[in-house]
């Protein structure tokens, strides 16, 4: 018989679970103050120009859902609207497994606004590309020659908007999404400005990239969607989630402080 | 075959690959033949998820053939494996629903269990027993309030503070991390190149 839960941990546990119910329940409006490479994120992608091409890589698991989605399909809306509004073409692609791929899969079927763009012309999707950084190297150096046809087939020459983009200096923006290491995409597309969506905890790995301007801006975990969709007036997922961050990390910083007063106050002077 | 088995073969045929690749990076010569070497690569690293699906059969498959313990969570993989694997291939409406409805929640809860034990830990191993300690914690609470947007709308002082921890500490130690993984990969390059790496071709 599997041995129950010490009543502090379950007291702990009902206490989170109440804490980030809460905001779902009652629907509460905290102050979103936004961060600098936020604000980069979204005048990067603005200032993109008539014609210009980005190429994009969705490379995140499940297991990175949570934190990176939100941020995925807020960028990914805001370039999307730039393809309507300027006539920007947008290049979009997997590399990590198969289980990315069927992320992308839900991510492009169901949060994404398609609407007014013409395949083959705004926009184009190549699959999974499988081979991670052999696949980010090969796209950088020579995209038709390591991707033949896109995901429904269609050899790339054949598509009227991959006719002028065959290496990474024919893109004006590279971008991606990853819930692991970072490296592999500034190490294979540095020379096209890169844009981030990473999990929070990832952003020590991206910031010496960022710091040469290798990286020229990035969204971060759950607080990065929020603040990105809070710019674009469109409120969405990450919006929905945040004030449960908020809480739920208040809930932390309450934790610490309870835990050292019981350290100091009680169990030492027991000890003593 | 004993030639086939032999070690330089393969070890010359690693060192011509990589020396060339590494020319090719800051020559610019042979930028097709280097193009062609990675989609080589691509194609390899496709026939390891075939490697992998062999390697997991045939653990499980013996494991259940030896009654070795945990054996009947063995046919639950095989099931699901070859479920997954067929619905991928046969019937596409049914994988997706598996993965929308199965794999996606599971996933997801299992990462917010570990949420859960992370705010035990909270309570239980964040005590400043020491300077160290007491840093270490004050600079965790200070970052996990920077991340929360509201804390840094009520206290605006924690957004410089917070960018500050993020862009100098953390940076710098990230870099070093980097440069020691890159001198690293240098080195276990020119071992691999030298012959005393054999690891990958299944030496010790």
């Amino acid at each position: 018989m599997s041995e129950r839960l010490p009543v502090v941990d379950r007291l702990i546990f009902l206490l989170f679970l109440i804490i980030i119910a809460v905001p779902f329940v009652t629907p509460m409006k905290l102050p979103l103050p936004i961060s600098p490479s936020t604000r980069k994120v979204y005048e990067v992608v603005t200032g993109l120009k008539p014609g210009d091409a980005v190429l994009w890589v969705t490379d995140f698991t499940l297991s990175g859902w949570a934190e990176v989605a939100p941020g995925e399909i807020a960028i990914l809306n805001l370039i999307l609207d730039q393809c309507r509004e300027k006539g920007v073409k947008l290049v979009l692609a997997t590399t990590y497994s198969g289980e990315s791929m069927a992320v992308v899969k839900r991510i492009y079927g169901k949060y994404l606004d398609f609407s007014g763009l013409k395949y083959g012309e705004d926009y184009v999707f190549l699959g999974w590309v499988p081979g991670y950084e052999s696949a980010l190297a090969g796209m950088a150096s020579d995209l038709h020659a390591t991707v033949k046809t896109d995901y429904y087939g269609t050899p790339l020459s054949e598509i009227p908007m991959m006719k002028s983009l065959r290496r990474k200096e024919d893109f004006a923006l590279f971008g991606f999404s990853s819930s692991t290491s970072p490296d592999p995409y500034p190490r294979q597309w540095s020379g096209v400005p890169i844009v981030a969506n990473i999990l929070v905890a990832t952003v020590g790995w991206l910031m010496p990239y960022v710091e040469k301007g290798i990286v020229v801006a990035y969204v971060a975990g759950i607080k990065g969607g929020a603040e990105l969709e809070y710019l674009m007036g469109k409120p969405g997922m990450a919006m929905g989630l945040i004030t449960a961050q908020s809480l739920a990390h208040f809930y932390g910083v309450a934790l610490v402080i309870v835990a050292n007063i019981y350290y100091f106050g009680f169990a030492r002077r027991e000890k003593g | 075959m004993s030639m086939l088995k032999r070690i330089e073969i393969p070890l010359i045929l690693y060192a011509a690959v990589s020396i060339f690749l590494i020319f090719e990076y800051f020559t610019g010569i042979g930028k097709g033949a280097a193009t062609e070497i990675i989609g080589w690569g691509i194609l390899l690293s496709v026939f390891s998820y075939l490697i992998g699906y062999i390697a997991l059969l045939r653990y499980h498959i013996l494991k259940i053939s030896k009654r070795e313990e945990g054996w009947p969570y063995s046919i639950i993989i095989l099931i699901c494996f070859i479920v997954s694997f067929v619905a991928g291939r046969v019937h596409k409406p049914t994988f997706d629903y598996i993965f929308a409805n199965i794999l996606t929640p599971l996933q997801i809860s299992m990462l917010s269990y570990v949420g859960f034990y992370t705010y035990t830990i909270f309570f239980r191993g964040a005590r400043t027993r020491n300077l160290y300690a007491a840093l270490l914690l004050a600079v965790s609470v200070v970052i996990m309030l920077w991340q929360a947007p509201a804390a840094r709308a009520f206290l605006p002082a924690l957004g410089p503070i917070g960018e500050w921890i993020k862009n100098v500490p953390n940076t710098g130690a990230m870099r070093a991390v980097m440069i020691g993984i890159g001198l690293g990969l240098i080195t276990l390059f020119l071992r691999t190149l030298l012959g005393y790496e054999k690891s990958f071709l299944g030496g010790e």
